[in-house]
């Protein structure tokens, strides 16, 4: 009708990272902290040429020793350089912090698709055990799974998975269902293509903006989890590091040393602002309708 | 001539909530289609009128089977529609194909005009690119667009062009049955007629029969061979074209087609006003659904349903007053073309 | 014709950036009588919807911008008074109706409460007098059971009934013109029929002038005195109703009515105009449908028709209307 609306809409004229590049660019509070992300992926995956110590090395000559040139972040009460077990606690933080998320995004997703497109009884029984799951808490269902499980990495990872799935699978199952009624999926159908090629074709390229949003939001939240879980003993056990069980220890000897406790935190509290705020960036592109502007 | 290529016997949908609640409160399922049998020749077309919620997009959708009925039998080129197998019904769609109202929604808007209209062909077994491409190019020149268009987004077309991209897709395959819901009504009136022209022309290429779902009865009487009236998801009349629009039996047909704003000065006097809103499809009047609203209604109404009876030549009319009559058709220019 | 009531002189709409704007609507130019009713036809992008927008000044600033004219009602020039003289004249004495009755309703309120909220902002009144007010004109505009329908809410009514809700509001303080943009477009036929119907009832017992826009020729016939034809901003064609219709004189008009299905083209072909309308950006200095008319000429690429006179009350925008009836 107006002048204006004949602009051609905005929705990916360019590719995504093109988009996604652009948009982090205009915010440099997201570049500061993309940039964060980068360093300890990478002091993450370099951790073995990094670390200056063996993080489980101990040493009776040295407990519960402020920084120093020697030891930046000081020692705990066995004697360990706190820095390098931060190092080799952000590999297994953000490897279980990452991995599980995605699992449980294709799980769920897979499931909610499932769900949302042929609906009866698939779609009852998978809503159902979604609704169950998604009654308890991410924290206690967490506790549950990992009391029964164990809790060695691939249990970590399982535990966050179960505890997230539903979550994805909830919101591929809507946005499914939406997409189910679009008039082009219709069409599709009405053209004789099966149900395999219209997920593929039509469902799936159309959900994975929003799935891709939830599933950045969720990582931070992964981190924290497992954080929690180790802190609780349940998550990844000692003598190997995590965020997490470095807070736990430290908690035990916090009149030693209060510097495990204070450097786990920090560095928990960083990266999980850092995934945050790159998340906001990544769902401003792909999902323009809850910008704030 | 004439060869029966799709009939339609009591087909039915009822919308129900999957779970009542509530015992108490009252039904509340929707009986969209109620009934509803007709016949469609091959090459021609059949429109199907009435108002929002009449049910006559649910009546086309349920054709195709892109709904399953509730009742009722479809039978197309001598196949139960009904009783087909997920796979073999998706063999059977290169055979009866829809396009849409909508020109924005119903095209995928990620996908270029060259995968839209290749998804087809894909589904039944042409996957040979240079193939398809040919193809693309002879559809594409069918409906008025350039080769060139191939490579483009949707967003790049207008609404016209965006319909043409839609028809293409629909005949890709060579179907001998389209349903058309509606297919000008989001489109401005110059770019109707040139829609309207195009859909005419296919017909004729490809002997293709239409169920033409509109509300626009001017268009209807344009590109119709005949007509269904539906009110709150029955058939009221049916009939040739010229019959029903010259000598409609129904008053709701009557009222509908009085109401319809003419440019003509001289046809505004003899206008019928109804008075009051359609019912609400859950709440469908007992008897006569339009005895709330019509002029003539008497108690029976309220009592019995009435059948459709015969009035004239292939024309029937559910109303308990409608006569049988001798067809009156007014002297035309040009000759009426009848099924 | 007696003193027009709202005179519309050379307006022309602007959009975007100063020096870099397109002119989305130019030099458009009408006037309404007391109790008259003019159609505005025009496909999507034709400006008709804009034009009503600007008497209103209710058009989006920026981007939009008023380059040129006057809108007289009455004749005093509404584009001169301060912006906060508006909201007392639209409602007062311009009201506006919109395609959408749905939306237009705020639906958490009454029915009964909107309409008297609406009398409120004009008139001074107490809630008794509001009240007797509210009833008779929801009465008016045909809403049976008034009194218990005062208390329902917008979801309860339908379409149509919405739409009488909305004129019930719009008429509430008697306006001198009633803006209808596409009021029935999104009604049934039947529904649609009612609507007319009372909008021509309204007209003769208030003298309301009416601006009704529509795409719908046959709803323009149906309740128009006089009609303007739009096409690409501009106003290519003016005049009474039956001339319009039996005799258009701009080829675009005539493209128009010649592509509807009626009982004369009935079995025919329809005929179709050529070609698209031109984006904003691509209308040249001469006439914006030379591309697509049938009966260009060279002097048509480059210079912009004025309006001839074809009688006293028709004029239209076209080199091609032969000098003697001009």
């Amino acid at each position: 009708m107006s002048a204006v609306a004949e602009k051609p809409a905005r929705m990916d004229d360019n590719g995504l990272i093109v988009q996604l590049w652009a948009a982090i660019r205009r915010e440099p509070i997201t570049q500061f902290f993309l940039f964060i992300l980068i360093i300890i992926m990478v002091v993450a995956a370099f951790a073995d040429f990094i670390a200056p110590y063996n993080p489980v090395q101990q040493s009776l000559l040295r407990l519960n020793q402020m920084p120093s040139a020697d030891h930046w972040l000081g020692t705990d009460h066995y004697g360990r350089d706190v820095l390098s077990r931060i190092i080799y606690g952000a590999r297994n933080s953000l490897l279980i912090g990452i991995i599980s998320p995605i699992i449980a995004a294709v799980v769920g997703t897979f499931l909610g698709v499932v769900a949302g497109y042929f609906g009866g009884w698939a779609d009852r029984l998978i809503s159902r055990v979604v609704d169950l799951l998604l009654a308890f808490p991410a924290l206690l269902l967490g506790i549950l799974v990992a009391a029964a499980l164990g809790s060695g990495f691939w249990d970590m990872v399982a535990v966050l998975t179960v505890a997230f799935a539903p979550q994805f699978a909830r919101i591929a199952r809507a946005s499914t269902l939406a997409m189910r009624s679009e008039p082009f999926v219709e069409a599709a159908v009405s053209c004789g293509v099966g149900p395999l090629r219209i997920i593929a074709r039509h469902i799936l390229p159309n959900i994975s903006g929003s799935i891709v949003v939830v599933l950045t939001l969720w990582i931070a939240t992964a981190i924290r989890l497992e954080a929690t879980l180790s802190f609780l003993g349940l998550g990844t056990q000692a003598p190997n590091p995590s965020w997490g069980n470095i807070i736990r220890d430290g908690l035990n000897n916090i009149f030693g040393s209060s510097w495990p406790i204070i450097a786990a935190g920090a560095a928990i509290t960083l990266t999980v602002l850092a995934f945050n705020m790159v998340g906001d960036a990544v769902r401003d592109v792909l999902d323009p309708e809850t910008r704030d502007d | 001539m004439t060869e029966k290529l799709l009939e339609v016997r009591n087909l039915s949908k009822i919308f129900a909530p999957r779970f009542r609640i509530n015992p108490l409160k009252k039904d509340s399922s929707v009986r969209a289609v109620d009934n509803v049998s007709f016949d469609i020749d091959r090459g021609e077309t059949l429109a199907l009128v009435g108002e929002s919620g009449c049910g006559k997009s649910t009546t086309g959708r349920l054709v195709l089977r892109l709904l399953d009925a509730s009742e009722g039998q479809v039978t197309f080129d001598g196949q139960n529609v009904n009783a087909l197998s997920s796979s073999e019904l998706r063999k059977l769609r290169s055979q009866m194909q829809i396009v849409f109202q909508d020109p924005f929604g119903s095209l995928s808007p990620r996908r270029t005009v060259e995968q839209i209209i290749a998804e087809p062909m894909a589904a039944f077994g042409i996957t040979r690119r240079a193939e398809q491409r040919e193809r693309i190019t002879t559809l594409l020149q069918q409906v008025g667009l350039s080769p060139d268009d191939m490579r483009k987004y949707p967003r790049q077309f207008s609404g016209g062009q965006r319909q043409r991209i839609g028809i293409a897709r629909a005949i890709a395959l060579g179907p001998s049955f389209v349903v058309a819901d509606e297919p000008v009504s989001a489109l401005d009136v110059s770019v109707q007629a040139q829609i309207v022209n195009l859909m005419q022309d296919i017909q004729k290429q490809h002997r293709m029969a239409y169920l033409f779902i509109s509300h626009d009865l001017a268009i209807v009487r344009h590109i119709a061979d005949r007509v269904a009236v539906m009110y709150l998801g029955r058939i009221i009349e049916i009939g040739p074209k010229a019959t029903v629009f010259s000598a409609p039996q129904h008053p709701y047909t009557q009222a509908l087609l009085s109401a319809a704003p003419a440019i003509d000065p001289k046809k505004r006097a003899r206008r019928i006003v109804l008075t009051g809103d359609v019912p609400s499809p859950s709440a469908i009047p007992s008897g006569c659904s339009f005895r709330t609203r019509c002029p003539l209604a008497q108690p029976i109404c309220a009592q019995e349903q009435p059948p459709l009876k015969t009035v004239a030549a292939g024309q029937l009319t559910a109303c308990h007053f409608a006569e049988p009559h001798p067809i009156k058709i007014q002297s035309s220019p040009t000759p009426l073309t009848t099924a | 014709m007696t003193e027009p009531v709202l005179k519309v002189d050379n307006l022309s709409i602007e959009f975007g950036p100063e020096g870099g704007a397109l002119r989305v609507i130019n030099d458009v130019s009408f006037s309404v009588g007391a109790g008259e009713c003019l159609g505005i036809v025009g496909e999507s992008g034709s400006g008709k919807s804009m034009t009503s927008l600007a008497i209103m000044r209710l058009i989006p600033s920026p981007p939009g911008r008023i380059a040129t004219g006057r809108v007289e009602l009455e004749g005093r020039n509404l584009l001169d008074l301060p912006m906060s003289q508006m909201p007392a004249i639209r409602g007062n004495d311009i009201a506006m109706i919109f395609q959408e009755p749905m939306s237009s309703l705020n639906p958490v309120m009454t029915i009964g409460d909107q309409i008297s909220e609406a009398i409120m902002l004009h008139e001074p009144m107490n809630a008794q007098q509001r009240y007797k007010r509210t009833l008779e004109m929801l009465t008016l505009v045909g809403i049976p059971d008034p009194e218990k329908r005062f208390k329902s809410y917008p979801h309860e009514f339908s379409g149509g009934m919405r739409q009488r809700v909305m004129i019930a509001m719009a008429l509430s303080c008697n306006p001198k013109v009633l803006i209808a943009d596409e009021p029935t477009t999104a009604l049934d036929v039947t529904i649609q029929a009612q609507v007319l119907e009372l909008m021509r009832d309204l007209r003769t017992k208030f003298q309301t002038s009416i601006v009704l826009i529509s795409h719908d020729l046959g709803v323009i016939a149906d309740i128009a005195d006089r009609v303007l034809v739009m096409y690409c901003g501009r106003v290519v064609e003016i005049a009474n109703v039956d001339e319009i219709f039996a005799d258009p004189a701009h080829p675009y008009t005539e493209g128009l009515l010649r592509s509807i299905p009626s009982e004369t083209n009935e079995g025919q072909r329809l005929y179709q105009i050529p070609g698209t309308v031109p984006a904003v950006a691509d209308r040249g200095t001469g006439c914006t449908f030379y591309d697509r008319c049938p009966k260009r000429m060279d002097i048509c690429k480059n210079e912009l028709p004025p309006h001839f006179k074809v009688s006293e009350t028709h004029s239209a925008a076209c080199f091609a209307i032969p000098e003697a009836s001009r």
